[in-house]
């Protein structure tokens, strides 16, 4: 909502100053977005005096204006005949190029071929209310070229404020002037209202056929106004505030809805036909509303009409309909203030697509009593003062189920309690007084005033007794509430673990992007079943919730690679989702996974054993953080994923369970991306692992006794597994293996073309007394005697 | 003793001499062969004995072991002070070479303020958990007082992945898990952190996913005060001991007193800057008193139980504590951003 400040302090007194104003605002609630002061941003408009005036040709409404802007620079600019411009006056001139606090930007424009420089401003345009003709005349040609703050005292400013949607009594410059007055301790001044001067029976019946949609509805005969344009004082407010004025008549109905916050309506009387009916769209009916959009009986909900005796005339506190509006000839107007239900509104808006600064009042809720009389009345009484009306009808009010006052009870006990400082009965008192409560003396019947639909229940009252106090009242003070433990989870630490060992070995932890493209379903994604779409994404990149944190890991690869990375060592850790099933019904899945890439060169710093990383680097730094995760050493097995090259994807398995995958990007992945390196992928899957970890250590003695320690070297073909080979040995050695290690693999030169050489190193040991070296022999034994069986391994020299 | 002058007495000069000369334990080792060494010099003093009169034997014996003494003390005391000197045996080393290693990893800014926050939190008796980012439509809306036809709602464009399953607009859906999950008891103390989403479209301040950290606490004396109290102790652990706060009435569906509240501007210490738009505060996060409605769904007495909560937009914390000025810069994870931090 933009607020001219000016417009504001009308309602208050005695009138504060400009700066305390702007600081009150955010102390009531009201989110000031922007404060525009005019005296600083009016610099950009200077005083230029007219020195000739000729009308534009092809026109008859606009003049080609020689402006001299400064001495002796003349600017030409084609005014429309807004108000009337002579020669020999200053006036305020926007030259090209500058923009105004309302928001207008002045251009070069050329109208009918002839160019325009600059624009008149009439004072709405700059934000001002005015006091005279709409628009700063200057005689004392020693104003000539002075920029407009220093021709004359400009003490407005436009304010551009988030009114809470809790807070619709503050959608009027009334609700807002009240609470500052609360505030600050200052006097709310009402607009008087004179009754009418003169009474006629004209009336118009009126029928409510959906009292929940129309809870009161209340209509004024108005006759013998002129439709001509608004005086300048109310059209400049409401050019002022973002309103084209329109006629004294439609402007009328948008300064009280301004003033008030209750939206009002204007039929011109010879378009009702008989009476008023409230009621929904009946099939077939149709509706072609002021912007010239047609609206139609609904097949579910019809639209809330206001009908005459014949058809619906408008869109019930949204929008009125073309014909039954103000014309330049209405002489007699229907004068309509009523009170919708908010929830009707705000779904018949959102159906329809249609919304107004009306249904934007109604859909968060008005007041049905006292403001919506006080603004009918403000309205009437304008259309007399201001419109020319020379008789007004009975007020027609139908209103079946009066809105109660709620009433609440609150104790300075209960407010201190709350708040948790001390607040005694008469600051309670004091303070929801002058917001417009009635209290009683102990506080224990409080009524509170209908306009206040957000006051649902005593805690309101508690924050509107804090507001008047002021929030910094509220000092810091631990509760005097049993203490707790902070805990965390064992999911959480097992992030902090893993983060800390990949930090540790060199990674860099990423913040991915959960939103991905359509594009690659499923691809690297270990999750079954169907992907998680976004049924209303915001563009084609945010359409899918990610199955995989891989490409997101190989995108940002690519960023840094077009930086001129060389080594990638990235990790992830976040969740991953998919639903069980196509089925829309079926709840989907979240997973926590880890996700970690690897490629490019080995080490970052390395100017002599330069070597690129490859899969074994990749899966010991897997080892790595399963170890430091603490769960049992997983097995990998071969496995084919989507997205991986084909023969260097492996399932990391626990206990039988898959917990994640390991391999290759596919090089078709990295090429598109300009990644020239191999790059390896791993993701595990976080949450298993944490529940598969093992418990608390338990200390076991230490050996005491010598190990002995055998290599063997053998050929074997270059199928077997060494985890084959490494079972066998196993199998084989007797109870004093006690641990076997890969020292060496060799392909080539001296090894027949089908096979590979291996070494291992075996280490025996007894618990209880040192292992004769016969017992180890016979043991090797066994092993190159099983390893030759069951894997054709032959010993090499 | 034999008097000065003579072989023996100068075998021993010569000998203490030129250990004490030596630079290395090979030239010292070279010096225990010469005089002490099977066909050493001090050695071949001994064999003499046997050639002695009986009368003098005695003594001479005694000068070549106290000769001997000498000299193995003296190498003894010589391979101390060479040991400490020693050079290197083989090419010397260029100490400045840059060392072989892989460069420190890091963590992401946005994890690392996430845990700062966590971690002061802990220490005041909030306990973490995780929940869910595919929420339903009652704990994101309904459960925190904002029914379908609330106008609170039109404040998020909310994604919808399936019917009522929507992306979370805030982690302030936890609310209601927490208090149901803790079938009555009280006082609790919770905090979660995790993604948000909403339709936004992405400038340098705004991003359709974001992280949220959120907190509550509930009990029968919980107050406003105790709010204040918490993010005090937040905002000091977090920006300093100088840190201010400043509270503003605000809005939410789901806190009634509502407060938006300021830090005083971590850069300009209130002088003035871009960074607060010369306001001297930060915008840093909302907070309030539990709504009624809100205790009610989780399932507590709202007569008899009383809470706070807040919640921070992780993102723009972790923005304002280094001062970086696009959101986007968090999420393109270019190498040289990440190693700053």
């Amino acid at each position: 909502m933009i607020v001219n400040t000016g417009w504001l302090l009308d309602y208050l007194s005695p009138k504060i100053p400009l700066p305390d104003l702007l600081t009150a605002l955010p102390r009531v609630g009201l989110d000031v977005e922007a404060a525009h002061v005019l005296s600083r941003e009016l610099a950009s408009v200077r005083v230029g005096f007219v020195r000739a005036k000729r009308p534009l040709e092809g026109t008859t409404d606009k003049f080609v204006l020689d402006v001299e802007v400064a001495k002796g620079e003349v600017r030409q600019i084609i005014c429309a005949s807004a108000h009337p411009i002579e020669a020999g006056w200053g006036v305020p001139v926007a030259l090209a190029g500058s923009e105004l606090p309302t928001g207008i930007t002045i251009h070069e424009e050329h109208f009918h071929g002839v160019l325009s420089q600059g624009m008149i401003c009439l004072d709405g345009e700059m934000g001002m209310t005015a006091k005279g003709t709409g628009l700063q005349v200057f005689h004392d040609e020693a104003v000539l070229g002075k920029y407009l703050p220093e021709a004359m005292p400009i003490t407005e400013a436009l304010v551009h404020m988030k009114v809470y949607p809790n807070r619709p009594d503050c959608l009027g410059l009334i609700g807002i002037a009240r609470e500052i007055a609360a505030l600050l301790g200052l006097r709310l001044t009402l607009p008087e209202i004179p009754p009418p001067v003169a009474a006629s029976d004209a009336a118009v019946p009126v029928t409510i056929k959906d009292r929940i949609g129309c809870t009161r509805y209340t209509c004024q005969v108005i006759s013998g106004v002129k439709v001509e344009k608004s005086a300048p004082w109310m059209a400049s407010r409401l050019l002022a505030t973002g309103s084209r004025p329109i006629n004294n008549v439609v402007d009328i109905t948008n300064f009280v809805m301004k003033e008030w916050g209750q939206p009002l309506h204007a039929f011109d009387l010879r378009n009702v036909r008989k009476k008023i009916v409230v009621r929904r769209f009946k099939t077939g009916e149709s509706l072609r509303l002021l912007d010239a959009r047609t609206i139609s009986a609904a097949e579910e909900v019809s639209p809330l009409a206001i009908a005459d005796a014949r058809a619906p005339m408008a869109l019930a506190g949204i929008m009125g309909g073309e014909f039954s509006g103000i014309a330049d000839q209405t002489a007699d107007v229907l004068l309509e203030a009523a009170h919708f239900e908010p929830t009707n509104i705000r779904l018949t808006s959102r159906r329809l697509g249609v919304s107004s600064d009306s249904s934007y009042r109604f859909e968060r809720g008005t007041d049905p009593n006292e403001t919506l009389e006080a603004a009918r009345n403000r309205a009437s009484a304008l259309l007399f003062s201001e419109a020319g009306a020379n008789s007004a009808g009975p007020v027609v009010d139908v209103y079946p189920k009066k809105a109660k006052r709620a009433v609440f009870s609150l104790s300075a006990e209960r407010v201190s309690g709350y708040l948790g400082i001390p607040v005694t009965r008469e600051q309670v008192h004091a303070s929801l007084t002058a917001l417009g409560y009635a209290c009683s003396e102990n506080l224990k019947r409080i009524h509170v005033p209908t306009r206040r639909v957000d006051a649902t229940d005593a805690v309101v009252l508690i924050e509107d007794v804090a507001r008047v106090i002021g929030y910094e009242a509220i000092v810091p003070r631990a509760a005097a509430e049993t203490p707790t433990s902070g805990k965390t989870s064992t999911l959480d630490t097992a992030r902090a673990t893993a983060r800390t060992c990949l930090t540790g070995n060199g990674f860099l932890e990423l913040r991915g992007v959960p939103l991905e493209p359509l594009e690659g379903e499923a691809q690297f994604s270990q999750l079954p079943g169907a992907s998680v779409v976004l049924q209303n994404p915001l563009n084609t990149d945010l359409a899918r919730v990610r199955r995989s944190l891989v490409p997101f890991l190989v995108k940002t690869a690519a960023v840094n690679a077009r930086r001129r990375a060389t080594t990638f060592r990235y990790f992830e850790i976040d969740k991953i989702f998919s639903r069980p099933a196509e089925d829309l019904a079926k709840e989907p899945v979240e997973h926590w996974a880890l996700g970690i890439l690897m490629g490019g060169a080995a080490t970052d710093a390395d100017w002599s054993t330069r070597r690129e990383a490859d899969f074994f680097d990749l899966k010991g730094t897997v080892e790595s953080v399963l170890e430091m995760l603490r769960v049992p050493r997983p097995v990998f097995e071969a496995t084919d994923i989507d997205g991986y090259l084909a023969g260097t994807a492996a399932s990391v398995v626990i206990a039988g369970e898959r917990m994640g995958v390991i391999g290759q990007i596919a090089p078709d992945h990295l090429a598109s991306r300009k990644i020239l390196n191999a790059v390896f992928a791993a993701e595990l899957f976080l949450g298993k692992l944490v529940a598969s970890a093992l418990a608390t250590a338990r200390y076991e003695p230490l050996p005491r006794f010598p190990g002995i320690f055998r290599d063997l070297s053998f050929v074997v073909k270059k199928d077997v597994a060494y985890a084959a080979i490494e079972n066998a040995i196993r199998a084989a050695a007797g109870p004093y293996l006690e641990a076997v290690d890969c020292i060496d693999v060799f392909a080539g030169k001296g090894i027949a073309a089908d096979g590979r050489s291996m070494a291992v190193s075996m280490a025996f040991r007894a618990a209880d007394r040192t292992l004769a070296s016969e017992e180890v022999a016979s043991a090797v034994d066994q092993v190159i005697a099983h390893l030759a069986k069951s894997l054709g391994a032959e010993l090499r020299g | 003793m034999q008097p000065i002058g003579s072989p023996l007495s100068d075998l021993l000069d010569r000998a203490l001499t030129q250990i004490s000369q030596t630079d290395s334990l090979a030239a010292l080792e070279q010096a225990r062969v010469q005089y002490l060494g099977k066909s050493g010099e001090l050695t071949a003093q001994m064999k003499l004995l046997g050639g002695l009169p009986p009368e003098e034997r005695k003594a001479f014996g005694q000068a070549v072991n106290t000769s001997k003494g000498r000299i193995e003390q003296a190498l003894e005391e010589r391979k101390g002070a060479v040991q400490q000197t020693a050079k290197p045996a083989g090419p010397s080393l260029d100490v400045t070479l840059p060392g072989r290693r892989r460069l420190a990893g890091r963590v992401h800014p946005i994890t690392a303020t996430a845990e700062a926050m966590k971690k002061i939190l802990l220490g005041l008796g909030f306990s973490y958990d995780d929940y869910p980012d595919i929420e339903s439509e009652y704990y994101n809306f309904d459960a925190l007082n904002t029914p379908s036809w609330h106008p609170a709602r039109d404040l998020h464009d909310t994604f919808y992945v399936g019917p009522g399953q929507l992306l979370r607009t805030h982690t302030t859906a936890f609310q209601a898990r927490v208090m149901r999950a803790s079938s009555g008891q009280t006082p609790i103390r919770a905090m979660t952190t995790g993604r948000c989403y909403r339709a936004d479209d992405i400038d340098a301040s705004h991003y359709p996913i974001f992280q949220q950290l959120d907190v509550f606490a509930v009990g029968r004396s919980i107050t406003m005060a105790d709010l204040r109290w918490t993010l005090t102790e937040l905002a000091k652990g977090l920006f300093g001991p100088e840190a201010q706060l400043r509270f503003r009435p605000s809005y939410f569906p789901f806190t009634t007193p509502s407060a938006e509240v300021d830090v005083s501007c971590v850069v300009c210490r209130q002088q003035g800057c871009a960074l607060c738009s010369r306001t001297g505060w930060l915008e840093v996060l909302g907070s309030g008193m539990m709504r009624p409605e809100v205790l009610r769904a989780g399932g507590l007495d709202p007569e008899k139980h009383q809470g706070f909560a807040f919640g921070i937009g992780v993102d723009r914390i972790t923005m304002l504590r280094h001062q970086i000025n696009d959101i986007r810069l968090l999420y393109d994870n270019e190498e040289a951003f990440l190693r700053q931090f």
